[in-house]
């Protein structure tokens, strides 16, 4: 049996302080089970992915939407990103003499790094808000609960689709935007700045490997997972995490595209530190 | 057919339920009243499994509805029909689209035989006509007749309804009680109809249960109903009338 002794210079806390903790303790819980089931989100949808059956019009539907309709946007996109890189890497590799090595650093650029990120930029703010925005319109008007009446699995119609849908379109696209933007540095660094064709594509084919292209299409892989997942869990919980009506749908639409782009470029750094 | 017991469920620390306790029979048709926010659209989607209770349990058919999962809850959602207070059609399908869509979706029938149950369903609700319309392209009394049709197309034998005349003008919404009425005559569902429009529903309804500070605050047929001397079920019901159906036969108000 001990004593307890409370130190005579122990103070109880005050009541201010005291609730600030608990607030702070519930906020963390609350972020803590959100995680939670957004995690659990990604995991059913994963599931419902590999067991069939498979929506397959819808899935159809999703590819024309993601991938078909977001053609031109990459287009424009990459071909200014590669006439971009084109006058800013000929002036930085001149100043060392090395304006040779345009080929092989906008290739690799694109290839490896900008390719991927900005093309799923792209598709996120493209695509991913209107997903958002239009599953989350679904909640509100509570479409999603006659799905789950008729005893049809949400995830199914409304998920899954997109989810393939964009792991088959963001590597095609990432593909589209770099061969653009090869072209578009070409384009400013050949015949602009008057480096050869023969340098240009000669020295990149020497320097750019196959390795470096499946790096690129991993990456876009997994940023197509990340924009639907992030997108679809959005719309799917507007409403219950993000207020009701149309200003919820907004936010929810709002919150998925900046989460999505976060996330895309924390993920970027941890694929190319573990594919390097 | 419908039991729930001791039902309890709060959001946020507010306390909506305190012990909710309710029997519909089969067959029955009950009108489920109270005022705005008592909980009334809350104990409908309790029932239809869509949100699970803190205490308490909701059985359906002897099976319930709180624990079911996977196939055992979709094969009671088979049997259960559930009119959104906004329809809650797919906008992206036209009406037509929207009514075949559980038929397509849940069983094995031809293209043929679904297009003729679907027109069928459509024209018993008065939609003949308006199949290849979108939902956005037609009026709110159109919109509810399309989701009753939606959820009558696969012959439940349990019908919810979420304030099925709610934004309606009177004239469309007494059309619509009267479709639900008709569609009670000739399918037999048992139903609950949450509603604030007594007049209308009383006629059609065997029974009513009013919802008040968490718990069935009074409960009996429409005529009982007007006889009841509790200020709370006066203030609600006034004085209009009676009405309701006495022994199977439908009055008129």
């Amino acid at each position: 049996m001990f004593l307890i002794q409370r130190s005579s210079t122990t103070q109880p806390l005050s009541p201010s302080t005291g609730s600030a903790i608990r607030r702070l303790g519930a906020s963390t819980l609350k972020y803590v089970r959100r995680m939670g089931i957004m995690g659990l989100f990604l995991v059913k949808a994963v599931l419902f992915m590999v067991i069939p059956p498979l929506k397959f019009n819808r899935f159809l539907k999703q590819v024309r939407f993601i991938g078909l309709q977001s053609v031109v946007l990459i287009l424009l996109t990459g071909g200014f990103t590669g006439m971009v890189l084109g006058f800013q890497g000929f002036y930085s590799l001149s100043k060392f003499g090395s304006d040779a090595f345009l080929g092989p650093m906008v290739g690799l650029a694109l290839i490896k790094e900008l390719g991927p990120v900005l093309s799923a930029l792209m598709v996120t703010g493209r695509a991913g808000s209107a997903i958002t925005a239009e599953i989350g319109i679904m909640r509100m008007s509570e479409q999603i609960d006659a799905l789950e009446l008729m005893g049809l699995n949400p995830y199914r119609y409304l998920v899954v689709p997109n989810l393939l849908a964009a792991m088959i379109s963001l590597p095609l696209l990432t593909a589209i935007f770099d061969v653009v933007g090869i072209f578009g540095g070409y384009l400013i660094g050949g015949k602009l700045l008057g480096v050869g064709a023969g340098t240009y594509f000669g020295e990149m084919a020497s320097y750019v490997e196959m390795q470096d292209v499946m790096e690129g299409i991993y990456k876009s892989l997994s940023f197509g997972v990340i924009i639907v997942w992030v997108c679809c869990f959005k719309g799917y919980y507007a409403g219950i995490f993000t207020g009701f009506g149309s200003e919820g749908v907004s936010r929810a639409t709002t919150q998925a595209v900046v989460l999505s782009s976060v996330l895309i470029l924390v993920w970027d750094y941890f694929m190319t530190s573990i594919l390097f | 057919m419908i039991k729930i017991e001791n039902l309890y469920r709060s959001f946020d620390g507010n306390e909506v339920f305190r012990g909710i306790s309710l029997e519909i029979m089969k067959g029955e048709v009950l009108a489920l009243i109270g005022r705005s926010g008592c909980g009334k659209s809350v104990l409908l989607k309790h029932v239809a499994g869509l949100m699970k209770p803190e205490k308490g349990r909701v059985v359906v058919d002897g099976r319930e509805m709180n624990t079911a999962k996977g196939r055992s809850l979709t094969a009671l959602r088979d049997r259960l029909g559930f009119l959104f207070q906004g329809g809650a059609l797919f906008d992206s399908m036209n009406v037509f689209e929207n009514v075949a869509f559980p038929l397509k979706e849940k069983t094995k029938l031809s293209d043929k035989r679904i297009q003729a149950r679907v027109l069928e369903e459509l024209d018993n609700v008065g939609l003949s006509g308006s199949e290849y319309k979108y939902p956005s392209q037609i009026s709110g009394g159109m919109v509810k007749r399309a989701a009753l049709a939606r959820s009558l197309v696969g012959d439940p034998e349990i019908m919810l309804f979420d304030e099925p005349t709610t934004g309606l003008d009177p004239v469309t919404g007494h059309a619509i009680i009267e479709l639900i009425d008709s569609c009670h005559r000739r399918l037999h569902f048992t139903g609950i109809i949450v509603t604030h429009e007594i007049s209308n529903v009383f006629g059609i309804v065997d029974r009513v249960a009013m919802l008040h500070e968490g718990v069935v605050w009074a409960e009996g047929t429409p005529s009982e109903f007007f006889s009841f001397e509790d200020p709370v079920v006066r203030a609600f019901v006034g004085d209009s009338g009676s009405g309701g159906r006495e022994g199977g036969m439908h009055e008129e108000i």
